[in-house]
């Protein structure tokens, strides 16, 4: 009986752990934004890989980079990764300057980011001009 | 030297009816005093920071400095997920008056001193210069005069003369740029900031780089007086200048050229000038030779073959009558 008991939590266990497998690779979801300033001087790109455990949805795993694409750099040039949990408080901030013609790409492994953000500034023409931001949500939220 | 100083002394321009008007293009989110949040997701027009003269009496000046957003926000109490929260339409704006002093720019706001404003600076400033941007009262915000340069903006639609601030400190921690009008000390770009320490359960969560490519953790985040006060929850958000009916434009009286480069700079032309010259008079003289030659050489074979016709001409004319 002690055997057969031992037997049936075996398999349970090894069942649980293949599903939990199955699903977390198949549910495994990511998403990505990228995008040039209007002037074409600056690039940002997001992305992020969540897995769709009802709640939480989050970014578990998260990419940025930001470059530019210039090599006039006067006044300032810099790439700013964000990351924001589910009440939007600010979990993770990362600036990282950039001089002519760099580019700075980052892995992160924060727990329980919801929204995440990549700025980059070339800081060469004016704001608008010279700036990018692109960003990636959960649905709903973005 | 300063052109301009001839005709413009500096903070002549400070008048009652004096404004700027700064944009910022993409969302952000602002604080109540109760902690509740408003997250602009989405912007129907442009954040505007606005700042105008009021009131000018001896070296102070009393500013209305409007901070205007027109967006879709989240609203989040403490605690509210963004899924909870409600997610409407809002307009925030929040009009603070600072007495500001002309030359120190240490400012008040209902006679409570919060420090050293940005709204202009000292004109004339030199590329290594060090300069207080701001000085909450605790701790000064240092940043260095980056370059001195000329600039055709496109919000005044004319040449401008200005200079750049840069300033970069690891705690608390800074990363802002700055310009300004040079001639008038007029901000053209400011940078707000906003204070905050970074929780201990975050702390290596956060992280700054110097230039030299070494990264550090922050832990405590500066602030200004302008970004504090009108409740901007972000860190740092940078505005450019949008409008101003200041006049910031550099003076149409032409700087003096030095002599020695007036001549130099036609060299080129010059040079180019005498080879093309001299290469027309060489042809010129070149054909000229030879239509001379030609005439004279013509000249000596039509006489000697009229000479000899005219001798030989009844061979001539027997020659052709047998034929």
């Amino acid at each position: 009986m002690k055997k057969d008991v031992l037997s049936v939590g075996t398999a349970l266990a090894f069942t649980l752990m293949f599903f939990a497998s199955f699903i977390s690779a198949v549910m495994a979801l990511t998403d990505w934004y990228d995008d040039y300033s209007p002037d074409h001087t600056a690039y940002a790109y997001v992305a992020g890989a969540y897995v769709y455990y009802p709640p939480p949805l989050g970014y578990y795993d998260q990419a940025h980079e930001g470059s530019i694409t210039e090599g006039n750099v006067i006044r300032y040039a810099f790439t700013r990764f964000r990351g924001f949990d589910n009440t939007h408080i600010e979990v993770y901030r990362h600036t990282f300057n950039l001089a002519n013609y760099t580019s700075i790409h980052k892995l992160y492994s924060y727990d329980d980011i919801w929204f995440i953000e990549t700025y980059t500034d070339s800081g060469n023409g004016t704001i608008p001009q010279s700036a990018v931001t692109v960003e990636i949500g959960p649905p709903g939220i973005q | 030297m300063p052109v301009r100083s001839e005709v413009i002394h500096p903070y002549d321009w400070v008048k009652v009816g004096a404004y700027a008007k700064y944009i910022w293009t993409s969302g952000l989110t602002v604080k109540f005093p109760n902690d509740t949040r408003l997250w602009f997701h989405v912007l129907h027009s442009p954040v505007v920071l606005e700042w105008a003269v009021l009131e000018k009496q001896g070296d102070i000046v009393r500013l209305n400095v409007t901070l205007f957003i027109n967006g879709t926000a989240h609203i989040l109490p403490p605690g509210v997920t963004v899924f909870e929260a409600e997610y409407r339409d809002v307009i925030y704006r929040k009009t603070l008056f600072f007495d500001v002093d002309l030359y120190t720019r240490e400012a008040s706001l209902d006679g409570q001193p919060v420090g050293k404003t940005f709204f202009w600076a000292e004109p004339y400033a030199t590329p290594g210069e060090e300069f207080i941007v701001s000085s909450p009262p605790s701790e000064p915000i240092v940043g260095n005069v980056t370059y001195v340069k000329t600039w055709n903006h496109p919000a005044v639609g004319k040449e401008i003369r200005i200079y750049g601030v840069y300033a970069l400190q690891p705690d608390p921690y800074v990363c802002a740029s700055y310009v300004f009008s040079w001639y008038t000390g007029v901000v053209i770009e400011p940078t707000l900031l906003t204070p905050w320490v970074v929780p201990p359960e975050m702390i290596g969560n956060f992280g700054g780089m110097f230039r030299n490519g070494t990264v550090f953790n922050v832990t405590r985040y500066a602030g200004e007086p302008v970004g504090t006060n009108l409740g901007l929850d972000e860190h740092y958000v940078i505005f450019e200048l949008s409008e101003t009916n200041i006049d910031i434009s550099v003076e149409s009286t032409p700087e003096p050229e030095a002599t020695d480069a007036g001549i130099w700079k036609y060299l080129p032309y010059a040079f180019i000038a005498t080879f093309i010259g001299l290469v027309a008079t060489f042809l010129i003289l070149r054909r000229r030779k030879q239509h001379i030659r030609t005439a004279s050489t013509a000249n000596f074979f039509n006489v000697w073959f009229c000479q000899m016709f005219l001798r030989h001409r009844k061979d001539f004319s027997n020659c052709f009558l047998n034929k």
